[in-house]
């Protein structure tokens, strides 16, 4: 656009209220990140000087077993997790926006999980997925199912993490969906209930497109933030059994924190941040097609 | 016009209020003639207590002008708190970290100091336990002075072996006995066991460390071979202890996949989910004395099974200086302050594990049986290989303990597997 | 009874099962809290305690030293998160309502910096903000001193910047209509006072869940704080409550819950005040 184009108090108003998010960006984050990139491109333990060796860390990146792992784990958690986050949490919102007595006391509970210390949170999960004794295994029981050994099954572990990690993180995205429903004026949908749309059709054609700022906001940074998983992995399995549940940043914090190679694990960040980078701007594309 | 600003103005009054804020409201250092900066491991209040109230004040006491800053190490994250402080140039003068990998680790990226000219007429060492004393050395030099043990012997529950028609003060010796007793110890209600006769841990670190480790070290074995070129259970014998471990589970069944679950994360003899179990010293006789103090006597410790050879894992931590502190002389003076036997036992006492120290033997304070057994067990410790690829492939391992316990993979591929892997990596630069 | 009667009861039903799946470990963690620790070796393991077993309260509040990393905490996390509303609202507004060069540019900019795993730049930028000019006996070049290490502050600035909370925020400021803000500039309304008169009183329910998430953020942080608070007098409550959990030494399961329940008070606090927000009936009535 030509610079002609914009109101000129209007543009010198917008960079000034910009400015304080910019520039604390640009000292605390793009700093570090400049620092890390370069890290990427030498051998270095952090206790020594660093060793530049160019592009030798991606390339090795190509042949890591383990990172691949990681990556597909990820994706798989991150693109299996979404449509259940976003709908049960709007789900949960509309039903904390019913006219229920204890509506408060509701709501309270059903945020408890995000305060809850991921301690307790892993011990009552661990003790249901027990196999032996565990919650889900008894249920199955009743249905002649036998008994799984869920987190201690490579095909089981990851999804057994997923639905844990799922009801952890339905606090957060339920109150966004609560505060967007609140900005939904009653008159729209008085509006079409008087036009004769039942239920179903009032949220479809009123309510959802609605909540699509909501919507989008929920699903781009639930992607940004699951694909970088690390501390259930860590505290639930450190990656086990056999690698089965390993992420990519699990992976990344062991090459970190654990063998010394910061400038490798720098390198496998980048390399992940390209692929969140990527999968961002197809959320912001598609959207744009969609337009609403 | 100014009203249209007023608001604009306010922010920015506050803004400004903020940035001097920032500049003039931070803590600055205090300024003394020399700081100590030493970086301990945080574990129970009371090691805080003792080396916060009493070892370093009374280090200050004895050389003045000289202030200790303790830098509080986060066990499960120790490596990032060290890093950041190296890279940022305040790397401590002193710090703690495990026996054995940590020498190896810090000591071959020349990061922590050849101690060999302090400790070789230092009489302070001939009072150490030889395996204690080997732990903090790498490549023939000493880099550590070890400072606590954690060795892990069998303990089992008397009061179950009672109830199970065994008698209590014969612990198992050997792989059949202890086979055959776990056999007898399972409590089941159906088909669901609800006390193991044998704790057989089958994730993470635990599947090794109390898990099939002790049995390849009995074995004569280590985990890698002697020169470090290659692992050291990829053979017959290595493979007959793995296998002897991973049959209790699944062909003895004397405890479950997933363990029997109890409602704290502890060990299950103190919770009665198990008869017995091999776990360190340190723990078990704390969290016994915590959780089930009425019991406390039915606690019974044994001396690890025998095969070849009696032996069992052991772990601990190790003091080590930084190559690079100003202050070389004056931090030796610390370690030998803190390695007084006096001192030493206080610490140990107060971290609840052992002090690496032959005359602790003589030491009331240890008087109780089960101490005298774990002491009686520092003799069979075996520590962790100490290599600087520790880091690369100690998750390896894991994984491979992991796929076998967890019958994922079977015995013998995995070990190939992983043999090959690791051997590659053992021979890479 | 009445098919409206049927449904009431069905939906009561439904919420209260969500609230025991939802609220369960929750509660387990209250009840371990108030177990003695002999309790805890009871099998089969029992979910409620025998009675109020109030002395890990006790001990861990002064065992631990809690008031003091309690009161670092709430400092710390209500700074950060009045800081953090700020600078995100009034980012977000131009990102949502104005035109000017670069805007989405910028904004991708803004989102790209949640992408990096913050793993390979927290050693960076530690080393920065030891380096921080005019701080911690620092000179002009960011030399001789420790910084902003050892700090509150440490854990207040390098975080005051929320992409999360711009985007969120930017959310919603997009939904109200433009003709409201036109009409206010024709009327001659500064831009500042759109925001702060028209803007910030429309999205209170945005504002309010920003602050609920931004103090949940900073209170239970933990790494960051480990890292830079080296000296307990200005340790956080989190790093405080990490040192009953160690491997070697066995934990104290109940007082660590109970340490647990003291730091989730507050959160919890903070949510139950903020969800007032949510009450239907704040939506405008319509466009003049």
């Amino acid at each position: 656009m030509p610079y002609g184009r914009y109101r000129k108090d209007q543009v010198r108003i917008a960079y000034l209220f910009i400015a304080p998010a910019i520039i604390g960006l640009l000292i605390f984050t793009f700093l570090p990140v400049i620092s890390a990139l370069l890290m990427s491109f030498t051998e270095y333990n952090v206790l020594t000087s660093p060793k530049w060796i160019g592009l030798e860390n991606y390339k090795r990146l190509f042949s890591d077993r383990d990172f691949a792992q990681g990556l597909k784990n990820t994706l798989y958690y991150a693109l299996g997790t979404m449509p259940a986050k976003v709908f049960l949490s709007l789900f949960l919102a509309f039903l904390l926006n019913q006219n229920v007595k204890g509506l408060p006391v509701f709501r309270g509970l059903y945020y408890a999980p995000e305060v809850t210390s991921m301690v307790a949170v892993s011990i009552v999960w661990l003790y249901m997925y027990n196999p032996q004794v565990g919650l889900f295994n008894t249920i199955l029981r009743k249905f002649g199912i036998p008994n799984q050994a869920w987190l201690f099954n490579p095909k089981l572990a990851l999804p057994s993490l997923m639905l844990m990690g799922v009801w952890k993180n339905l606090g957060v995205n339920m109150i966004i969906y609560l505060a967007a429903l609140q900005g939904i004026p009653r008159m729209y949908i008085e509006a079409a209930e008087l036009d004769g749309a039942t239920g179903w059709q009032v949220f479809w054609k009123v309510t959802w497109p609605l909540l699509s700022p909501a919507t989008f906001f929920i699903i781009v940074t639930n992607l940004i933030g699951t694909i970088q998983v690390f501390d259930q992995i860590y505290v639930m399995t450190n990656g086990g059994p056999a690698n089965a549940t390993t992420t990519a940043v699990h992976q990344i914090y062991l090459r970190a924190f654990q063998q010394f190679h910061m400038g490798y694990a720098s390198a496998m960040a980048f390399c992940l941040s390209i692929i969140i980078f990527a999968l961002t701007a197809l959320n912001f594309k598609i959207r744009k097609a969609f337009d609403y | 016009m100014s009203g249209k600003y007023g608001n604009a103005r306010k922010t920015a009054f506050l803004t400004l209020i903020l940035c001097f804020g920032l500049l003039f409201g931070v803590f600055g250092q205090a300024m003394a003639a020399t700081t100590l900066r030493v970086g301990v491991w945080a574990t129970a209040p009371e090691t805080r207590q003792f080396l916060e109230e009493e070892l370093m004040p009374e280090f200050e006491r004895q050389n003045p002008g000289v202030k200790v800053e303790i830098m509080w190490l986060d066990v499960s994250k120790i490596n990032e708190q060290l890093m950041a402080a190296f890279a940022a140039g305040m790397a401590p003068d002193l710090f703690q970290g495990g026996i054995m990998t940590f020498p190896a680790l810090y000591g071959s990226q020349g990061t922590v100091m050849n101690l060999n000219k302090y400790v070789e007429n230092w009489p302070g060492k001939d009072n150490f336990y030889d395996s204690a004393w080997r732990a903090g050395i790498y490549k023939g030099n000493v880099y550590g002075l070890t400072v606590s043990l954690d060795v892990r012997p069998l303990w089992y529950r008397k009061d179950f072996f009672v109830e199970a028609g065994l008698d209590p003060e014969t612990p198992p010796t050997t792989w059949e006995e202890l086979r055959e007793m776990a056999i007898k110890l399972t409590k089941r209600q159906g088909s669901t066991i609800t006390r193991a006769g044998y704790w057989v841990p089958t994730t993470s670190f635990d599947s090794m460390q109390s898990g099939w480790l002790p049995f390849l070290f009995q074995q004569g074995l280590g985990l890698l071979n002697e020169t470090q070129t290659a692992v050291g259970f990829d053979n017959p014998k290595g493979i007959e202890a793995i296998t002897f471990y991973h049959d209790l589970l699944w062909k003895d069944h004397v405890d479950v996949l997933g363990g029997v679950p109890a409602a704290v994360q502890t060990v299950p003899v103190i919770t009665g989910t198990a008869a017995m179990a091999t776990s360190g010293s340190g723990v078990t006789m704390r969290d016994m004395m915590r959780y089930a103090p009425e019991k406390f006597d039915q606690l019974g410790a044994a001396p690890p099974t025998a095969r070849e050879q009696r032996a069992t894992f052991f772990g601990g931590t190790t003091l080590m200086m930084n190559s690079k502190t100003e202050n070389p002389d004056l931090a030796w003076k610390l370690m030998e302050l803190w390695a007084q036997p006096e001192n030493l036992t206080k610490y140990a006492v107060a971290d609840n594990q052992l002090p690496p120290l032959k005359n602790v033997k003589d030491d009331p304070v240890f008087a109780d049986p089960r101490w005298r057994v774990a002491l009686e067990t520092i003799e069979y410790g075996h520590p962790w290989p100490g290599s600087p690829k520790h880091g690369e492939y100690r998750m390896k391992f894991v994984a491979m303990s992991e796929a076998i316990m967890q019958n994922i993979t079977p015995i013998e591929k995995a070990i190939r597997e992983t043999a090959e892997e690791v051997n590659a990596m053992l021979s890479n630069k | 009874m009445s098919r409206k009667t049927f449904a009431r009861i069905l939906l009561y039903a439904l919420m209260i099962a969500i609230a025991v799946i939802m609220a369960t470990p929750f509660v387990y963690m209250l009840s371990i809290a108030f177990k003695t620790p002999s309790e805890m070796i009871a099998y089969p393991p029992k979910f409620f305690p025998e009675g109020l077993y109030l002395d890990n309260f006790r001990q861990v509040w002064a065992k631990s030293n809690l008031s003091h990393y309690f009161l670092n905490t709430v400092i710390v996390s209500v700074v950060k998160t009045v800081l953090v509303v700020m600078v995100a609202a009034l980012a977000a507004y131009p990102f949502a309502k104005l035109e000017f060069p670069f805007r989405d540019a910028l904004f991708m900019l803004v989102l790209a910096t949640l992408m990096i795993p913050y793993q390979v730049t927290l050693i960076p930028l530690f080393v920065l903000v030891k380096k921080i000019p005019l701080t911690g006996g620092n000179n002009i070049f960011g030399v001789g001193g420790t910084g902003l290490l050892n700090t509150l502050w440490a854990l207040i600035i390098p975080g005051f910047v929320s992409p999360v909370g711009i985007f969120l925020l930017r959310q919603f400021i997009s939904t109200l209509p433009d003709e409201l803000f036109d009409a206010a500039r024709i009327d001659g309304c500064s831009e500042f006072v759109i925001f702060s008169k028209m803007v910030l009183p429309l999205i209170k329910p945005a504002l309010t869940a920003l602050s609920i998430m931004t103090f949940q953020g900073a209170w239970n942080d933990f790494v960051w704080p480990l890292l830079v608070t080296q000296r307990p007098s200005v340790w956080t409550l989190q790093v405080a409550l990490s040192q009953l959990q160690t491997q070697f030494s066995g934990s104290e399961w109940t007082q660590l819950m109970a340490g647990t329940v003291i730091s989730v008070i507050p959160l919890l606090t903070v949510f139950m005040f903020g969800q007032r927000y949510f009450v239907e009936g704040v939506a405008f009535t319509g466009i003049k």
